[in-house]
């Protein structure tokens, strides 16, 4: 008897038609935490009049619905953020920059996505992806993590696939960090421990005539938060001032909105190929924080705290937050 | 005039109007109606189109275009 190990793969192919699943995995990663899983919602059918007996379950709906980390490799990367965020562009010419956009439109072609658990296959067909979470902490490697939402699902045989390679892949440098508060003078950071990057879809897939399932489209948010470390320059200190008195280096009354700022993060490929990277951008002054003043202590020790926040969509439309991704991917997704 | 007719007519049946944005060159994809629609900018940097579906992923979800014309 051979045991079965815990090892996932993680398989994704954009398909060429709503209901028809695409062949084999376009991209394959390694999965360091989760799962996608059949759901059957149920519920109890109406009692026996006479006798009040029960008289077991009906399923209301089925379909498959997970949630899966992996490391953020550069390629299928992209075709992850399209189907989060809605709009692509590619141009240049090696390494290849891809622009990626917030649409209210989710993509017209979902993923097809494979998920092994062990030994075990299952294929999840016209999925959606509902929530795309990047994470990054200094000179560790990013993770994403992905919420995805499938119209249908079923055991399958092992595709054919070939798994990304384990490097290179990007890796969080907080040198590159750029955050600025709504200040004259914009605040560039060097000390940003850590970052995540969320796109929350939150799309609800609703059972029609027949139980044809179909999505409704979804919301458009963006969120972005960071744990920062104040330091004697005024750095980060500007962001507290900036939040509680609408104006740094000033008194100031109370500001009735949130303080603005923005955020710019670039996430390298690997130290000697700063050609390859990964930019998440908050435009102008459109991401929304707040954040606490932190508390002293007698024990030795830098002072840190969370900056957090909403990116909202400008006033004269357009995106919340742009991603450019460089990699080696010679057309769009 | 072809625009008194389009503003006569129904908005669902107007025909769209020719809109000229600037944007960076490259391959652009989006969707609108639920089709996926693919369309190129030139190294010039404009692009003038009367396509609803080109200017609504525009529109909605581009940063950085200049300029709105007919």
């Amino acid at each position: 008897v051979t045991a079965s190990r815990k090892f996932g793969v993680l398989g994704i192919a954009k398909q060429s038609s709503v209901g028809t699943a695409a062949a084999n995995p376009t991209y394959a990663m390694p999965v360091i935490s989760g799962n996608m899983r059949p759901m059957k919602d149920t519920d109890l059918l109406p009692r026996n009049g006479t006798t009040q007996a029960r008289l077991g379950y009906f399923t209301k709906t089925a379909h498959g619905t997970g949630s899966v980390t992996t490391l953020a490799h550069p390629a299928p990367l992209g075709l992850l953020l399209y189907e989060a965020m809605g709009t692509q562009a590619v141009s240049g010419a090696g390494p290849y920059t891809h622009t990626f956009t917030m649409s209210d439109d989710y993509p017209a072609l979902p993923l097809t996505v494979w998920s092994k658990v062990g030994d075990s296959w299952w294929k999840f067909t016209d999925t959606y992806i509902s929530k795309l979470a990047l994470q990054g902490t200094t000179g560790e490697n990013l993770q994403v993590s992905i919420d995805f939402e499938s119209f249908t699902y079923g055991p399958s045989a092992a595709p054919t696939y070939t798994l990304e390679t384990e490097v290179p892949r990007y890796k969080y440098i907080g040198s590159t960090t750029k955050l600025e508060a709504n200040s004259a003078t914009p605040v560039v950071l060097t000390n940003v421990q850590n970052v995540m990057w969320e796109v929350d879809r939150g799309p609800e897939l609703r059972y029609g005539p027949s139980l044809t399932p179909t999505i409704i489209t979804p919301d458009r948010m963006v969120n972005f938060s960071c744990g920062l470390t104040y330091d004697t320059t005024q750095q980060g200190w500007d962001f507290l001032e900036q939040a509680y008195t609408g104006t740094v280096g000033g008194g100031g009354s109370p500001d009735q909105g949130y303080s603005s700022g923005s955020f710019d993060i670039t996430f390298g490929r690997h130290l000697q190929d700063a050609a390859r990277s990964l930019q998440i951008t908050g435009n102008g002054q459109n991401w929304q924080y707040t954040l606490d003043r932190p508390d002293a202590e007698v024990n030795p020790g830098v002072l840190d705290f969370d900056l957090t926040g909403i990116a909202v969509n400008p006033a004269g439309g357009g995106t919340e937050t742009t991603v450019v991704l460089k990699n080696d991917v010679v057309a769009v997704y | 005039m072809a625009d008194d007719d389009t503003k006569a007519s129904d908005e669902a049946d107007a025909t769209t109007k020719k809109k000229s944005y600037k944007l960076p060159k490259g391959t652009y994809v989006g969707t609108y109606n639920s089709q996926e629609i693919t369309f190129d900018v030139p190294a010039s940097g404009t692009i003038s189109t009367d396509d609803a579906g080109v200017q609504h992923i525009i529109e909605s979800s581009w940063l950085g275009f200049t300029g709105e014309g007919s």
